[in-house]
């Protein structure tokens, strides 16, 4: 697979003289893939997302995109066209005073030409199936709405990679269920590379990778079939089981003889029908 | 402390072409020590209506009343100073409301601003901290220093100092990690249980309102849409879902389960360990080791 976005021995601190959010990281992104990064409040989950398009640059070690240094200034450009994030706070990002304004911004930023500018637009907003609100006004959408407007602002710009910085996080389940339905469809149609930083554990098990992060290292990365069966590890991070896996545990201890512990609500259901 | 809710409806912005209704004839009583879940999704009404319940809001018609005080339209409400006291809201993020010194003198605020002495305030800051669950050595330290789970912790310490009878928690886990998010609703029912609140939840878990609500309204459009006990709404899924809500996960295993044995099965079981026991005894024919 090819690599997108290599973290060679990265370590962060925000002041020297306070102890390291991130300490000595490697990591890999394939192109492609779908990787979820989960881990406590405070692992340097967030923190590694700002290092991943130059916002943050590494106290020590380095991060290549695509052959580009985030620690270069001038690739710093070449970078952010090419790794966008979408934040946690839908109101904090939305800058224009309609769709079409908004996504329109960061075009402008890297001075493309209005025509290019208005196919772009176009393009990028249908993917988000937002055609319909090009001229509505932010405070007439809902916060999936708005969230998928950031999505589409990176997608004009034709990215490579788009990281949900706990994107869904503020959103109610229905906002938070077309969020992630946009991101599948660009990752699967589009081949659009995507990380994403989430508490919702339920959606790391549609990862295709997952990295587990605790106290800025990250101490496991796999498939999420591997990660979620290793429950200690999992709580010692701060985290929990998903649901399936939980009650495939529980079934265990009743003297349920299930082979494993299933990931998700649909192969326990027909893993017990074998049973019965 | 009981709270009855008569005809109350809210407009935004009245006399301006932005005017809109954000609640309308909204009837509730909750009985003193309920734990009431309100879902909804965003823009349905939520906050809205929790803003009201201690005067940060004052309805543009019908009536609050808390115990004994009554919020209502066009009067100008001298009463406000006691029912917060009485009436301690976390809002979304509380964290950021955080601005004092250190954190002790955070969560002094609210004693003194109510009349507490230094003394006081400083014996109610120690054991509050202690409540939830932080080391008395932070005391002295600036808040902005602590981690984002600490933070939060602190700013509900600051709002349980104050003694509420009445707890409004406006979706008080929201981006905390998974362990974090258990420990800080664990800590929320125990005090319910301990001190004898009047608890209203807003949340978007459906999980949470079925663990520890006694009831639950769902809001749509600024109306209540449904009320009852977890049991009465959550077998209601097709109303559910056709305002964006859904059954809690539970429930939907269970349903599943249903569809693929065609044998009935109790779905009324919110917690994991009682779906496990459901099943067992399904699968072992009602077996007593379950």
């Amino acid at each position: 697979m090819k690599e997108l976005i290599s973290i060679n021995d990265v370590s962060f601190a925000y002041r020297e003289d306070e102890p390291a959010i991130l300490k000595d990281v490697n990591l890999t992104v394939y192109a492609g893939e779908w990787l979820a990064i989960v881990g406590h409040n405070g692992s340097g989950k967030s923190t590694l997302a700002k290092l991943l398009n130059g916002l943050l640059i590494p106290t020590a070690g380095r991060v290549i995109v695509e052959g580009y240094d985030t620690a270069r200034a001038d690739e710093l450009w070449e970078i952010r066209k090419r790794v966008g994030i979408v934040f946690q706070n839908p109101d904090n990002q939305f800058v224009g005073t309609s769709v079409r304004d908004d996504v329109a911004f960061g075009l402008e930023n890297f001075g493309v030409v209005r025509e290019e500018m208005i196919t772009r637009i176009d393009e990028a907003v249908r993917k988000v199936k937002m055609e319909k609100f090009l001229d509505a006004e932010p405070h007439h959408l809902s916060g999936g709405q708005k969230q998928r407007v950031a999505i589409a602002g990176i997608l004009a710009q034709k990215p490579s990679i788009i990281i949900l910085d706990e994107a869904t996080s503020m959103l109610d389940p229905m906002g938070r269920k077309e969020v992630i339905e946009t991101v599948k469809a660009l990752n699967e149609q589009q081949g659009i590379t995507v990380i994403s930083i989430t508490h919702d554990l339920e959606e790391a098990i549609r990862a295709d990778r997952v990295i587990v992060m605790k106290q800025g290292k990250a101490i496991m990365q796999g498939g999420p079939e591997e990660v979620f069966q290793d429950g200690e590890m999992l709580i010692g991070a701060g985290l929990d089981l998903p649901f399936s896996v939980k009650l495939s545990l529980s079934l265990q201890k009743k003297g349920i003889p299930l082979p494993k512990a299933y990931l998700t609500q649909e192969e326990l259901v027909e893993a017990l029908w074998t049973l019965s | 402390m009981d709270i009855v809710i008569k005809q109350l409806t809210h407009r935004y912005m009245i006399g301006t072409p932005f005017e809109r209704v954000a609640l309308e004839d909204i009837n509730l009583q909750i009985a003193s020590g309920t734990f009431l879940a309100v879902i909804g999704h965003t823009g349905s009404g939520k906050s809205t209506l929790i803003q009201h319940l201690n005067g940060l809001l004052k309805p543009t018609s019908g009536t609050i009343a808390i115990g004994d005080q009554i919020i209502s339209a066009g009067k100008n409400n001298k009463q406000l100073k006691s029912l917060r006291k009485r009436v301690g809201i976390v809002f979304q993020y509380p964290e950021h409301q955080l601005f004092d010194e250190t954190v002790e003198k955070d969560i002094m605020f609210g004693p003194l601003n109510f009349g507490a002495s230094e003394a006081e305030a400083k014996e109610k800051a120690k054991e509050m901290l202690e409540l939830v669950g932080l080391p008395l050595g932070i005391l002295s330290r600036s808040p902005f220093e602590l981690s984002g789970g600490q933070m939060r912790r602190v700013a509900i310490a600051g709002v349980l100092a104050m003694d509420p009878e009445v707890l409004i928690l406006d979706e008080p886990t929201a981006g905390l990690d998974p362990k974090g998010r258990v420990e800080i609703m664990e800590l929320f029912y125990q005090l319910h249980q301990k001190k004898n609140l009047t608890t209203v939840l807003v949340t978007h878990s459906m999980e949470d309102a079925a663990t520890y609500a006694d009831k639950i309204v769902v809001m749509e459009k600024g109306k209540v849409y449904m009320e009852g006990s977890p049991k009465q709404i959550f077998s209601e899924r097709d109303k559910l879902q056709a305002v964006g809500l859904d059954v809690p996960e539970t429930v939907q295993f269970l349903l599943k389960w249903q569809n693929r044995t065609g044998e009935a099965i109790d779905l009324s079981s919110f917690t994991l360990d009682e779906v496990a026991t459901a099943l067992c005894k399904q699968l072992k024919k009602g077996g007593s080791s379950c």
